[in-house]
């Protein structure tokens, strides 16, 4: 097949990728979210038909174009951490149909550096196509990367292969290099992960500020004060007895139930001046708080910290509709 | 109620002063509503929920009052008035400040009197609230850019500073349900505990409690002691905890404040468990005025029953004083007397 036929015949078929690649990314969003990971970005696009006719035509490498080329539909995944990556092929393993994985570090001799990332080709599932049978057996692929590994992919896609003139080696070496560090800034960032979860509050901590997306969508606007966060959390994460994560899900279930509530106490905050807002109501942990105070008051007034004005509990607790602390 | 789902889309402000006030006829009335503050509205619709959480109760319109009286209905006809249309709100609210200055005496000092419209558990109410002696609060009489007389209400510059041993007198009336035009209504006063049943509820809002004190009491004391004989497995906690029970409804405190007695005498973990309990039984877990006539001869002596068949009674001081209780993991329960035999005899 000549370039134009391989370019035509791709067009026939794009619409079915379009479609494809927005069910799978909108698949693979769920999922990542129900599965409590912090996606930076998941996007979905089909092949452009100059690239895929390109790709096609370079070097004869395919026979049959159409059917060998398996990145007609594609999602991306960008996250923060490479542990996020394993979850994350978790999921995918879990919700898709899944062919290959190819983790690029693994292809790479221990002498060479190149792309790091993870690929996976997959399709849907036969739920997943039932309202759209067209794309039964279609596969897309899925690439997941850490943000450092995604800036490298960035930039050395743009300014290696875009450019019209080919670049000398001395110079592509150069940006080669740098893949070495984004491996050290990964495993960095994954120790600095591990030693910090022993650290005393550090867990606890974390699973609050995760609850900022739900602060967020509660209709709060104003930026939360992180020391505020690790004092309370550590004092007050511990009450209930389970791993932060599931401390995370039962507050996520508590404003389910007190949405109205919630975005009651919010949208008055949002209304005063800053200087005369309890401070609490700004946080990330106030649903936390609010259940605590409903469900088990006197044990978070007994584990305060010292450090955070009491008052502002008390002051909560009445916002809260729960009245202030017998006097 | 839902107290964290209030809010109060209007409010008008009245002064209401007290009868003993040079000059004062009656009370100084808004013509209009108050213009939209955050601050102030923040303020009166967290210490309205905050009064009503902790003292609120039940409460229904009197009939047996209301055939002595037909002037007792003024308030909640004005509040209905108010919860059919927001339109209502100005002249209803002068309604129900003109009965708040009728029904006062000298003893009721001065105060501003906040008549709100707005919504509980999505569904519209009214509210009333009576601010006495507030030193965070003033209300500073002008005149809006219609002519019209208003209340400006000023704060405390700190809102978490203002003072909160401040008076309030409280309401909240809202529809029964999104279908259900009938109204729900709580009443709570700080002030004094009995006046609920007095001045503010049954002259002034023509009302009445739904549970009486006597019921209330019973309701609670018989919550509180299954709590304890079935939520709590430690013999000496359980005879701790009844004996603090009967020493609440033997001593001469009028109220009954069930966070505050848990607080006091239950362990921290047991605090919420207890309150759930009263509140799964239908008893309150807000304060309210005790009556112990229904349950006289439940509370005089202490009863311990054993699996062996012996039974120990006496009054709850001398239980206190004498008795005492230990888990012995050898033995089990370890019942320990100190006292002095001075009679034995036998019994059918």
């Amino acid at each position: 097949m000549e370039y134009s036929e391989i370019v035509m015949a791709y067009q026939a078929e794009l619409d079915a990728y379009v479609q494809l690649a927005e069910l799978a990314r909108r698949e693979l969003g769920t999922a990542v979210r129900e599965a409590g990971v912090h996606a930076q970005a998941i996007t979905g696009r089909a092949k452009d038909p100059t690239s895929f006719g390109v790709k096609a035509c370079l070097g004869r490498r395919y026979k049959d174009p159409l059917s060998e080329i398996e990145d007609k539909a594609g999602v991306r995944v960008v996250l923060a951490y490479e542990r996020d990556v394993r979850a994350v092929l978790d999921v995918v393993r879990r919700r898709f149909v899944v062919s290959s994985v190819e983790r690029k570090l693994d292809a790479l001799d221990y002498d060479k550096n190149g792309y790091l990332g993870t690929h996976v080709i997959a399709t849907l599932t036969g739920e997943q196509v039932a309202g759209s049978p067209e794309l039964a057996g279609l596969r897309f692929e899925i690439q997941i990367r850490t943000i450092a590994q995604s800036a490298w992919a960035e930039v050395s896609h743009a300014q290696l292969y875009k450019p019209a003139a080919e670049v000398p080696d001395s110079l592509k070496r150069r940006i080669y290099r740098l893949v070495a560090v984004v491996e050290l800034f990964d495993d960095q960032v994954e120790q600095f992960l591990e030693e910090a979860a022993r650290t005393s509050g550090y867990r606890e901590s974390v699973a609050v500020t995760g609850m900022d997306e739900l602060m967020a969508r509660l209709g709060s606007t104003r930026l939360a004060d992180r020391r505020l966060t690790s004092e309370i959390s550590a004092a007050v994460v511990p009450l209930y007895g389970t791993e932060p994560a599931e401390v995370v899900a039962a507050v996520a279930d508590f404003a389910h139930i007190n949405e109205d509530g919630l975005r009651n106490v919010i949208r008055e905050a949002e209304e005063l001046n800053a200087a005369d807002i309890n401070p609490l109501t700004a946080q990330p942990e106030l649903p936390m708080l609010c259940e605590r105070l409903e469900n088990d008051r006197i044990n978070v007034e007994q584990a305060w910290p010292d450090q955070v004005p009491f008052e502002w509990l008390d002051d909560l607790a009445e916002k809260w509709g729960l009245g202030r602390k017998p006097t | 109620m839902q107290f964290n789902t209030l809010r109060l889309d209007d409010i008008v402000v009245h002064r209401v002063p007290g009868r003993g006030e040079p000059g004062a006829t009656g009370p100084l009335l808004s013509e209009a509503t108050s213009p939209r503050d955050p601050r102030v509205f923040g303020f009166f619709r967290q210490r309205l929920s905050g009064v009503m959480a902790r003292k609120g109760l039940p409460v229904e319109p009197d009939p047996a009052a209301l055939a002595l009286d037909a002037t007792v209905g003024t308030v909640m006809t004005a509040v209905r008035a108010i919860i059919d249309d927001t339109a209502n709100l100005v002249t209803a609210s002068q309604t129900i400040a003109q009965r708040l200055w009728d029904t006062q005496d000298r003893r009721n000092p001065a105060g501003i009197l906040v008549v709100a419209r707005g919504s509980i558990d999505d569904l519209a109410c009214a509210g009333i609230l009576k601010l006495e002696h507030e030193r965070g609060v003033q209300a500073e009489q002008e005149t809006n850019d219609r002519g019209q007389l208003v209340f400006r209400v000023i704060l405390h510059d700190d809102l978490l500073l203002t003072d909160r041993t401040a008076v309030f007198k409280g309401a909240i009336v809202r529809i029964a349900g999104p279908t259900d035009n009938a109204l729900v209504s709580e009443a709570s006063d700080l002030q004094n505990l009995r006046d609920v049943a007095g001045f503010f509820l049954r002259k002034f809002l023509g009302c009445k409690l739904v549970d009486d004190p006597p019921e209330a009491t019973r309701k609670y004391f018989e919550a509180a002691e299954d709590f304890v004989n079935s939520e709590v497995r430690d013999p000496e906690k359980r005879a701790r905890y009844e004996g603090a029970l009967l020493a609440q409804m033997n001593s001469a405190v009028e109220a009954v404040d069930p966070d505050r007695f848990a607080r006091e005498n239950f362990d921290a973990d047991e605090h919420q468990q207890f309150l759930d309990h009263l509140s799964a039984k239908g008893a309150s877990t807000r304060s309210f005025t005790k009556d112990t006539s229904r349950i006289t001869g439940r509370i005089r002596r202490i009863s311990y029953g054993f699996r062996s068949g012996i039974r120990l009674v006496g009054q709850p001081e001398a239980m206190a004083d004498h008795v005492e209780i230990a888990t012995d993991e050898a033995v089990g329960t370890r019942v320990t007397i100190t006292d002095e035999i001075t009679g034995m005899k036998g019994a059918g």
